[in-house]
């Protein structure tokens, strides 16, 4: 349990009340530090996650979940001998053994960040429109082919403590995994992908992003490319 | 004619409105002298619809009226797009402003779970950000 003491676990929370405690002790058995980003939940979400032995950093307002994840690095990063920091999903899709096998890469030396795909091993777990989708939004966006990324947005990341500090997550909303590869495509970082896998429960999907949400991300990358 | 009273009050206020909220940078004074322009044109149009028609009929539009029109369309699309990137830079102040206090208001939570070491001063994170820096200054003001 102590070889995982600079490792920094970032959950964005977001009325997660019926499985986040369970996610977060689950986490906790490998990983001792987490810190969770309650990003203005309506329902017990915070109540919950003071229940466990979690860090909780709350937004007062909604802002989003890029909002949170950057929330939560900035957290991490104050905190004494952070090293690792790995983006996690609250619904608990996220497997803790993958984020062991990406702490490996990272710790050998092979690489600054680790993200997690669903495609580079088996994709039969996901469904397939979703992966219609995914594959789309690879296809679109050159960052990603330029990084040969196969999944574009995936929220299981690791990444070293030089790139959290230089990284800022401007996009608040779902448009930051797109942003967060946009800087790393352009950065001197190492990047690898490692295969993952995700599980689609009921509670996932119902959660989860919609595809819809795809047109709004759209919208989103290509202004700030236009304005900033 | 009553309508044309009427719009050139309307004009007018605008105007002072306009003039009036000055809190803007230098990068601001392009946007407010285009929009002063489109103004005087406007009340030009009003006052000598003839010299509208003529010009319409010199850039190739059949009425005057119809130039208007396209001029609106235009100036509508521009305090869109010009009312979108202040609502969002504002969005991102207002981002920064609630992650200060977050942060803040965490350091005392998770200290008081006895998470984090008693002495510890409020770190970096928190100073560390200013809440106008650069690009995302207040140079969008309109």
């Amino acid at each position: 349990m102590s070889d995982n003491d600079d490792v920094w676990i970032v959950i964005p929370v977001y009325n997660e009340a019926t499985v986040v405690a369970d996610v977060v002790t689950h986490v906790r058995q490998t990983f001792p530090n987490v810190v969770c980003v309650d990003d203005g939940s309506a329902d017990e979400s915070a109540a919950r996650i003071l229940g466990t032995g979690a860090h909780l950093v709350r937004h007062p307002v909604n802002l989003g979940q890029g909002a949170a994840l950057e929330t939560g690095l900035r957290y991490a990063l104050a905190r004494h001998g952070a090293r690792y920091f790995v983006t996690f999903d609250a619904d608990g899709q996220h497997q803790v053994p993958d984020v062991v096998r990406m702490l490996d890469v990272v710790r050998s030396g092979r690489a600054d960040v680790v993200l997690g795909s669903r495609f580079l091993g088996s994709a039969a777990s996901v469904p397939w429109l979703k992966r219609l989708a995914l594959r789309t939004a690879v296809l679109l966006s050159p960052t990603t082919r330029r990084l040969r990324l196969t999944d574009a947005h995936n929220g299981l990341r690791v990444f070293t403590r030089p790139v959290v500090e230089r990284l800022r997550i401007n996009q608040e909303g779902m448009a930051h995994a797109s942003e967060i590869i946009s800087v790393l495509a352009r950065s001197p970082w190492q990047v690898v992908e490692i295969p993952v896998t995700i599980l689609y429960t009921d509670y996932s999907r119902a959660k989860g992003q919609s595809l819809i949400n795809g047109v709004n991300i759209l919208f989103d990358i290509s202004v700030r490319n236009r304005s900033s | 004619m009553l309508i044309q009273i009427l719009l050139l009050l309307c004009i007018a206020t605008l105007l002072v409105v306009f003039i009036r909220s000055r809190h803007g940078v230098r990068l601001q004074a392009s946007k407010r002298i285009g929009f002063i322009l489109f103004l005087v044109a406007n009340a030009y149009a009003v006052i000598r619809p003839n010299d509208l028609t003529r010009v319409a009929h010199i850039v190739g539009v059949g009425r005057g009226a119809d130039l208007v029109l396209y001029a609106l369309v235009v100036a509508f699309t521009f305090s869109v797009v010009n009312f979108y990137l202040r609502q969002r830079e504002l969005k991102q102040r207002l981002t920064q402003l609630a992650r200060a206090v977050a942060l803040r208001e965490a350091e005392l939570v998770n200290r008081d779970r006895g998470l984090l070491p008693q002495a510890l001063l409020l770190t970096n994170a928190v100073a560390d950000e200013p809440v106008a820096a650069g690009v995302d200054g207040p140079g969008r003001e309109a």
